[in-house]
């Protein structure tokens, strides 16, 4: 245990609007010398749900890996900012480019390993990450992508239905919005207005795989049960077209809440991302 | 030796319950304190409970799909008597076991 610890990292504006994103750097005990691996967590989650009580910071540190894990805007110790713009994948993005940098972070350079980052997105994650990785090319080596999807359950939710059920009970019809929406108010801790405003900021950059697509080496991980991955074949499909390296593993009987602490996603995270 | 017991701990936000995803340990091994031993899933997520303890299992209770409440017990391990935390030996505690894990550090070495 000797040597491992995890710092807060100080905040900055970015494009002159404070993100007020919660980033915790986890440095591993013995530094195996690898960039480092941006941790990004799914809708209503958090970097301590998603990542650090279910394993994941231990089993990347325990190989010897850097950590940079950030909370999303209305998530986990992240701010809930009032402003739509906060909330949008693009926003977004640029905020992980900032983080990243600001966490040392530098363009890949052929023959050095500790040159660009690594990223394992899940879910939601999973969708921005794809994005990060087509954008930064330049700086994204390689990419762990769980329970993904080539759709946005977050654009095609019916807010209407969603803020009069909020405001007089009216049942809402749609089964997918009904259950990101109980999602949504299962964490105390989660704001619900900040839950709203990012999915209103989705539906305005709502989610096209083929629009941009990742380059660099993939593995998309998924539960057998997962039915909100069910398209992951497409996704990988997209990616192998647009010249992507793509590799996919089912994890037997896991579901997608419960892939998330699977030894073997973790094993198979740290062994792809470990060259 | 003593058999020490612990119970499904409380987990937070209001949780009763967890259901045995997989046991990461098994009777009859030993273990490190922290060391997960076992994924569970809540109504909200999926975690790894870290070992409360050093020693050997026992027992465990709750076969992957099975339901334990807060408070049920949950894994049982065998622990020399004087550190099973005995009222009284909360101090004298705390000194041996940073030793163990120093001297279990250079024994990887």
């Amino acid at each position: 245990m000797t040597g491992r610890h995890t710092v807060e990292q100080h905040r900055h504006t970015v494009e002159g609007t404070d993100p007020g994103l919660f980033v915790q750097i986890h440095e591993p005990a013995n530094d195996a010398g690898l960039r480092p691996v941006l941790l990004i967590h799914g809708f209503s989650s958090s970097s301590k749900l998603n990542w650090q009580d279910s394993g994941w910071i231990t089993a990347l540190q325990e190989a010897g890996r850097r950590i940079i894990s950030v909370d999303l805007p209305g998530h986990g110790r992240s701010y809930s900012p009032e402003d739509l713009d906060s909330y949008t994948p693009s926003r977004i993005r640029a905020d992980f480019l900032q983080i990243v940098t600001d966490a040392g972070a530098r363009p890949l350079r052929e023959g050095d390993p500790a040159t660009g980052v690594d990223v394992i997105g899940y879910s939601l994650g999973s969708r921005l990450a794809w994005e990060f990785g087509a954008t930064q090319p330049d700086l994204v080596h390689r990419m762990v992508l769980g329970g993904p999807s080539t759709a946005d359950p977050l654009a095609a939710f019916d807010l209407a239905a969603a803020q009069r059920h909020l405001a007089d009970g009216t049942p809402i019809n749609d089964a997918s919005t009904a259950g990101l929406l109980k999602m949504a108010q299962l964490l105390p801790s989660n704001n619900l207005f900040a839950m709203l405003s990012l999915i209103e900021a989705i539906k305005e950059e709502p989610f096209d795989p083929s629009e941009a697509a990742p380059h660099m080496p993939l593995l998309l991980v998924a539960g057998e049960k997962d039915e909100r991955a069910a398209t992951m074949p497409e996704l990988a499909a997209i990616a192998a077209k647009h010249g992507a390296n793509v590799e996919t593993l089912l994890i037997p009987g896991r579901t997608h809440t419960n892939v998330v602490t699977s030894r073997a996603f973790k094993e198979a995270a740290v062994e792809f991302l470990g060259v | 030796m003593t058999e020490l017991t612990f119970p499904l701990p409380d987990l937070g936000e209001g949780l009763i319950e967890a259901t045995v995803l997989e046991w990461l340990v098994e009777p009859g091994q030993q273990v490190e304190r922290n060391q997960a031993i076992v994924e569970l899933e809540t109504s909200k997520s999926a975690l790894e409970l870290p070992s409360p303890q050093a020693g050997k299992v026992v027992r465990i209770h709750g076969a992957p799909g099975d339901t334990v409440n807060v408070g049920e017990p949950l894994i049982v391990f065998e622990v020399p008597d004087d550190t099973a935390g005995i009222v009284g030996t909360v101090p004298k505690d705390e000194a041996p076991k940073r030793r163990v894990r120093l001297s279990a550090v250079l024994d990887e070495d």
